[in-house]
């Protein structure tokens, strides 16, 4: 197949992308569905935008930076926040419509934000920007859809990228797509960790495929884990639970965020909750591999209307959350690093652009909750025009490519292979790191790579799985290479062997062909809101 | 550990496998097959929360979303039905995408403003109401319309009252609706029933075709039984004396145990005289008197289903007035349409099926009969009114009936496909009729004088309300 520009995911950014490009050939590549099988459609809380004249982009970028470490780059920074209204109004023309308070935009608190501007629709506010996106792209018969495919390989020669491999999931077949521009748009790496708020089909295969073919990655170290997910299970517990009024309990009944964070309680911030749970629970002190979480004490109506889906959510499971309390624990959530980018949304890869998630930089050490939507939109727009001009000056190059032929006639399971890899990714390189630990889980990344030539695929599934677990272990390595790398704690990064935030770590980790630099982050906070 | 069964599909083979899989989600399942038996199934899911509706398919029948439908011992698990098999548990969504395309599913309008919209509340809290659709596809998978049918299914009919209900959307939808078949759908419910989201499909349907009517886009036999109601209030036209004109006000039970108002309906009124005689001669029996209202008219089911919002209106307020302050314990229905409708759209607390009303003031010793029997559940009753097992327990209770238990499934005769729709009536009306004849039953048995009138047509059968066999054994 060859078409103009080649987009690989059908998220949120994905989709946006498509729309900048509609006059071209597009074809849009997704494992499983469009716009079903990525984090976006699961978004339930909001978009950030600045629509109150009280507000402004200077607050918007000052809480991001803040929220973030100080090690954003400011720059994407300045784009996200000065392009998120204007996105916003852009997915109402797409058909979706926002909820309103007497005809306004209506706008909810988030955490670590200095004024109320995240913008949703109910609680299903991802689930609305998909529907609308896929609405739109209706109207466009030049974007072609391909469900069901997984890329696995990018075509790059000299520097160069000029589409990707996939592997058709119903047949087993590889076929290649040869493009002028390609958009990665592949998310993160949730399913890293055996708990996860994410969908299956996150397994860092855009950090991974482009990593192999000499992409720059920066802050991979910095994995944001949302402290409560159903216990056991990942899936996400809203973060408006506690905001109504929900309580943390340990096994002894003790409220034990008193000895976290006396003043905020369970309204600290995510990565202080998170930790305080892990802790609490590695420590002995949790029930079943999590801690309760009680709602109980407030009124019927209050759980059935505002906290709805959780309601239903825990009543399938047989648990009725107006009487009994949740059990949660900590969840991967969103991986703030990946793809360096510039504003364009180029990465060092000519002909490569990176968009949502699957890139890094914008968010820095911790992304603020209602930053993500906005940055698929903001960043899936402008990736789109790039790659629609790159497309537009450039020819299609077509040449064979090898595809490493696999072994499969070995003796090892890749499903217990990939258990144990999330396994010592959950008990090393999760919410509290050090440098033992982090060692200790690269021996056995390392151990399991060596065993890739020796599992046995039976069928295509298996060969799905075996190249997720490829991709897996490489996102794996790279996590625990940056987060040995860098000497400090900050942000969704904790190592208790350096606990302290240092200034001479505020800078980024880059990671291209196994070699580490470390940018020290120059500009001045001050000098740079002088600009807005 | 739970033993299920899977269908597999490869190639054009199609088999059957069978695995014993721990508690837990069907979703949860496949993967410990995949894992533990090296069954490499083909399945889709992505977030594994019942939000992205990548993972419907059938569970003993019935369109389920695996990460949410639990393990149960011996359930047969089969691709989503009424879509092509790619592989396995995979199916072709090609054909509904291609629909999306032809009812134009995106926002229609001029002019877009580059700054935010005013916008009701009230029109955003409407429109979210129709997008929670996680496009599943299961509400098309079982829809008897779709199956038989150019229709193309529920959420098609949703998107479009969608965009209807959004004040910024330029599009004529209710046309677009008209000709993609809006009135091939019988308000069978089934959609509603199978939907996750738990979206009132029917009343978006009914909502669009109330806007069509306003355009003049109707079925002109619809129109007929509207001249009917406008002339005898009543459905049908009058060919004799009404039972209405029969009956006397009043039939008191020996031992009255209960008091109850007795709503006709138009065909019990016009066409099924004796299924009103049976009525109140069993409802007597039970220690039931009955009073009947000499003023009743048509529920306004027939205008509500075919989008005469106007003409049921009137219906509704002189039934009201009708039926107000009665000396009575119940208003008693022997239709489920008027009493879906009584219940639903008038919402009357106090109207009771005709089945329920017997099952609470008890069941009385039934003489034997020898008859092998199978009951219809009509949509209206069984969806509409959540009854199911009154019906049931009546005919088990009857000595020496043999009685052979039926699936649920339409019958093809409401919300006006039987008189705006004779074709695809008819068709699904034989199919349902050929269903019930393989039960090798003598008498099909129901609660409504639809269904009654449909499937007598339809098979060779003997079809008879409950009342009327009742009446043959008390
Ligand atoms: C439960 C949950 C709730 C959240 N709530 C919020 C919120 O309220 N506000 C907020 O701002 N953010 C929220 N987030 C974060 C936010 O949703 C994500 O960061 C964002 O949606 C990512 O969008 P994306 O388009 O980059 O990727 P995704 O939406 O994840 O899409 C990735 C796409 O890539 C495809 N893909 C992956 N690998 C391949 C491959 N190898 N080949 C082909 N296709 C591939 C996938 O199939 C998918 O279509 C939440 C996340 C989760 C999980
Ligand atoms: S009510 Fe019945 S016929 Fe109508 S759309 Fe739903 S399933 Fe189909
Ligand atoms: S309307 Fe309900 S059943 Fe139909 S596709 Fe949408 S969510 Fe699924
Ligand atoms: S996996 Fe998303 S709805 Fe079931």
């Amino acid at each position: 197949m060859i078409t103009d520009v080649l987009i690989i995911g059908g998220g949120g950014a994905g989709l946006r992308a498509a729309i900048e490009c509609k006059n071209l050939n597009v074809i849009i590549a997704v494992k499983g569905l469009l716009g079903k099988s990525g984090c976006t459609i699961m978004a339930e809380g909001g978009y950030n935008a600045v629509f109150n004249p009280k507000d402004s982009f200077k607050k918007h970028f000052y809480d991001t930076i803040k929220g973030g470490g100080f090690i954003n780059n400011p720059k994407l920074v300045e784009i996200l926040v000065r392009n998120a209204p204007k996105e916003l109004i852009n997915l109402e023309k797409y058909g979706a419509i926002f909820d309103r308070k007497n005809g306004f935009i209506a706008q909810r608190p988030f955490g670590g934000q200095s004024f109320n501007r995240t913008c949703y629709s109910g609680d299903r506010t991802g689930h609305e920007i998909i529907s609308s996106l896929l609405e739109y792209l209706n109207k466009f018969d030049r974007v072609k859809i391909l469900e069901d495919v997984m890329a696995i390989k990018l075509i790059v020669k000299n520097g160069k990228c000029y589409g990707a491999i996939f592997l058709d999931l119903n047949n087993g077949n590889l076929f290649p797509i040869y493009a002028k521009s390609t958009i990665l748009a592949t998310g993160g790496a949730g399913q890293l960790y055996p708990i996860t708020s994410n969908p299956i089909q996150k397994t860092g295969d855009g950090f991974a495929i482009a990593y192999n073919e000499g992409a720059e990655l920066i802050d991979m170290e910095m994995v944001q884990f949302h402290p409560t997910g159903i216990a056991g299970k990942g899936i996400l517990v809203t973060e408006a639970v506690r905001g109504e009024g929900g309580r943390l309990y340990n096994r002894y009944g003790e409220r034990f965020m008193e000895r976290y964070d006396k003043e905020r309680m369970e309204l600290s911030t995510r990565d202080i909750v998170a930790r305080a749970i892990y802790k609490e629970i590695i420590e002995g002190r949790g029930i079943n591999g999590g801690v309760y979480l009680d709602i109980s004490h407030l009124p019927k109506e209050i759980i059935e209307k505002r906290l709805e889906t959780t309601f239903k959510q825990f009543l399938r499971l047989g648990i009725d959350i107006r009487k009994e309390p949740m059990l949660v624990s900590p969840t991967a959530h969103h991986f703030m690093g990946g793809l360096k980018i510039d504003e364009y949304c180029r990465t060092n890869i000519e002909g490569l652009f990176a968009c949502g998630e699957v890139a890094g930089g914008i968010h820095g050490a911790n992304r603020l909750g209602g930053n993500a939507l906005a940055d698929t939109q903001v960043f899936g727009a402008i990736a789109g025009k790039s790659a629609k001009i790159y497309a537009e000056n450039n020819e299609l190059e077509i040449f064979d490519v090898k595809i490493k032929d696999i072994n499969r006639d070995g003796e090892l399971n890749i499903y217990n292979l990939l258990d144990k890899l999330k396994n010592i990714m959950w008990e090393n390189v999760s919410i509290i790191r050090n440098k033992e630990k982090l060692n200790y889980a690269l021996k056995e990344i390392k151990k399991i790579e060596s065993l890739l030539d020796d599992v046995k695929i039976f069928g295509v599934v298996d060969l799905q799985k075996y190249y997720e677990l490829k991709n897996l272990l490489t996102t794996a390595k790279l996590v625990c290479k940056s987060a040995l790398y860098r000497e400090e704690s900050r942000g969704a990064h904790y190592r208790e062997d350096f606990p302290e935030t240092k200034d001479e770590w505020r800078g980024n980790i880059v990671i291209k062909d196994d070699k580490i630099t470390f940018k020290k982050v120059e500009y001045d906070i001050e000098e740079y809101l002088k600009k807005f | 550990m739970k033993k299920i069964y899977i269908k597999r599909y490869n190639n054009g083979k199609s088999w059957i496998e069978s695995y014993n899989v721990p508690e837990g989600t069907i979703l949860e399942a496949l993967e410990y097959i995949n894992k533990n038996y090296n069954a490499n199934i083909a399945f889709r899911a992505g977030c594994r929360n019942g939000q992205c509706g990548s993972c419907a398919l059938t569970v003993d029948g019935e369109a389920k979303l695996a990460c949410i439908e639990k393990v149960k011992e011996g359930i047969l698990i089969e691709p989503l039905k009424g879509f092509r098999v790619i592989k396995d548990l995979i199916v072709d969504r090609e054909s509904y995408n291609k629909k999306l395309l032809n009812i134009r599913n995106y926002l229609i309008r001029k002019h877009y403003p580059d700054t935010l919209e005013k916008i009701n509340d009230k029109v955003v809290e409407n429109v979210k109401e129709l997008k929670k659709c996680i496009e599943c596809l299961s509400c098309l998978s079982q829809c008897p319309a779709r199956e038989n049918s150019e229709y193309p299914g529920a959420t098609l009919m949703r998107a479009l009252a969608r965009f209807a209900k959004d004040v910024r959307d330029e599009e004529d939808r209710e046309k677009i609706a008209f000709f993609e078949n809006l009135y091939n759908c019988t308000t069978c419910h089934k959609c509603v029933e199978v939907c996750p989201m738990e979206i009132d499909l029917v009343k978006a349907i009914e909502y669009l075709r109330s806007l069509s009517t306003k355009k003049s886009l109707y079925l002109n036999k619809h129109i007929e039984v509207k001249n009917n109601i406008l002339k005898y209030n009543r459905s049908v036209s009058k060919i004799e004396k009404s039972f209405l004109d029969e009956v006397k006000e009043y039939y008191k039970a020996k031992n009255e145990k209960l008091r109850v108002a007795f709503f006709t309906g138009c065909l019990v009124d016009y066409r099924l005289k004796d299924v009103g005689y049976d009525t109140i001669k069993v409802l007597n029996a039970h220690g039931i008197s009955v009073y009947i209202p000499k003023n009743q008219v048509c529920c306004s089911s027939p205008m509500l289903r075919t989008g005469f919002r106007d003409v049921a209106e009137k219906l509704i307020e002189r039934n009201k007035e009708v039926f107000k302050n009665l000396d009575v314990d119940y208003i008693v229905t022997v239709c489920a349409g008027c009493g879906n409708t009584l219940k639903n759209d008038y919402k009357l607390k106090n109207v009771r099926d005709i089945t329920e009303v017997l099952n609470e003031v008890g069941l009385i010793n039934y003489k034997p009969i020898n008859l092998k029997v199978t009951y219809h559940d009509p949509c209206h009753l069984l969806r509409g009114q959540k009854i199911k097992e009154e019906p049931r327990k009546i005919l088990k209770s009857i000595p020496n009936l043999e009685f052979i238990d039926s699936k649920p499934k339409c019958c093809g005769a409401g919300g006006g496909v039987r008189s705006g729709k004779k074709e695809l009536s008819k068709i699904i009306g034989k199919k349902r009729a050929k269903e019930l004849e393989s039960l090798g039953v003598d008498v099909i048995v129901t609660v409504c004088p639809f269904c009654e009138y449909h499937l007598k047509e339809n098979s060779n059968l003997e079809v008879l309300n409950i009342v009327s066999l009742l009446r043959k054994v008390i």
